[in-house]
């Protein structure tokens, strides 16, 4: 998964004047930081939350283009970070659904990677965020062709971020992953100069 | 833009208005504006420390599960925080006192004096600014500290 920006992106204007974005982040200071960050980028539209539960009220009134989610258990009864996101996922009826969220973790252990990968956010970010980085994810986001999954076990963005093909020996669940079974030839095999005329081009 | 699934198009079609900033601009200002917090960011770096100090001092009467959980806590927020405000070497040993947290409580074991030289790595790193070799060594010391704990 790579979000660095090339050299024409860094050429070229980027106007964060319209996004509409939820910040989710208990810490206090933490929260101001984002929102140096994001005022730096000339974002206007923040709605800052201390916790997951005014967010999640927020949400199922509001939309937002994208979501800036990390420690979300501000008081007692909220829910952590992880679980907010999965339940904003899953919220048919509320307006960030579909939205592109950054996840930002602190400590990453193994565990919080997988659930960090499982709750449906688009992007883990790893505190201490920087500029640079931040601008970059979000730029990745906006450019993100993976498709949106609605199943039983997990709604958010497809976490396969590279085309490899289901695991060996099972089947695809994407509409465009190949079967497995191999169907008959429509023509016969080539034979082996055939094949080298091909690679090296007809004789001189 | 077409091509992109609808969740991204709303966001792309956004940031792609006309007008703007450069990412060199975007990173600039946002610099600018973070070093317009820097004192405060410093001054709650030392207070959220000092909590952690006191939690140390509490938890070597023996382990205490609520304790634990708060200590983890605020180590987590010196690793959202130090390295914004140049104390990146500060933030890595409170990462280090995380995994420790984490995998003692994941093994259901506790040790004191692990802990212990987190803290004083945390005392140590707050006063002084290491070379980059000297910081390489404390934070392998602290790895293999970590590693000895028995993984769950």
């Amino acid at each position: 998964m790579s979000a660095a920006a090339t050299t024409s992106e860094l050429d070229s204007r980027v106007y964060f004047g319209a996004l509409s974005v939820v910040l989710v982040e208990s810490n206090d200071l933490e929260a101001e930081i984002l929102t140096q960050v994001l005022s730096g980028f000339k974002v206007r539209g923040m709605t800052r939350f201390a916790g997951a539960t005014e967010a999640e009220a927020h949400l199922q009134r509001d939309t937002a283009d994208l979501l800036v989610v990390g420690a979300a258990r501000g008081k007692e009864g909220d829910l952590d970070e992880y679980d907010l996101i999965r339940r904003i996922r899953r919220n048919k009826a509320g307006g960030a659904r579909t939205a592109p969220i950054i996840l930002l973790a602190g400590h990453t252990s193994q565990v919080n990677v997988m659930r960090a990968r499982d709750c449906g956010a688009s992007f883990v970010v790893a505190k201490p965020i920087t500029p640079q980085v931040l601008y970059e994810r979000i730029m990745w986001l906006a450019k993100d062709a993976r498709p949106f999954i609605t199943a039983d076990t997990y709604t958010g963005p497809d976490r396969r971020f590279q085309k490899l093909g289901p695991p060996a020996g099972m089947e695809g669940r994407r509409k465009d992953d190949l079967s497995l079974r191999v169907g008959e030839a429509k023509a016969p095999n080539l034979s082996q100069s055939e094949i080298d005329a091909m690679l090296k081009g007809p004789p001189r | 833009m077409s091509n992109l699934p609808l969740h991204t198009r709303r966001l792309s079609g956004l940031v792609n208005r006309p007008g703007g900033i450069t990412v060199s601009e975007a990173v600039v200002a946002a610099e600018a504006n973070l070093a317009t917090i820097r004192v405060r960011g410093l001054d709650e770096i030392t207070s959220t420390l000092a909590k952690i100090q006191t939690i140390g001092e509490a938890l070597r009467a023996g382990p205490n599960p609520v304790k634990q959980t708060e200590l983890y806590d605020l180590s987590n927020i010196l690793v959202g925080v130090c390295g914004v405000f140049g104390m990146g070497g500060l933030g890595e040993v409170a990462f280090s006192l995380c995994s420790l947290l984490d995998r003692m409580r994941e093994a259901g074991v506790w040790s004191m004096p692990s802990v212990q030289t987190h803290l004083d790595s945390l005392r140590l790193l707050h006063s002084a600014t290491l070379e980059p070799a000297a910081m390489a060594a404390v934070t392998a010391a602290l790895r293999q500290v970590v590693e000895r704990v028995p993984a769950a």
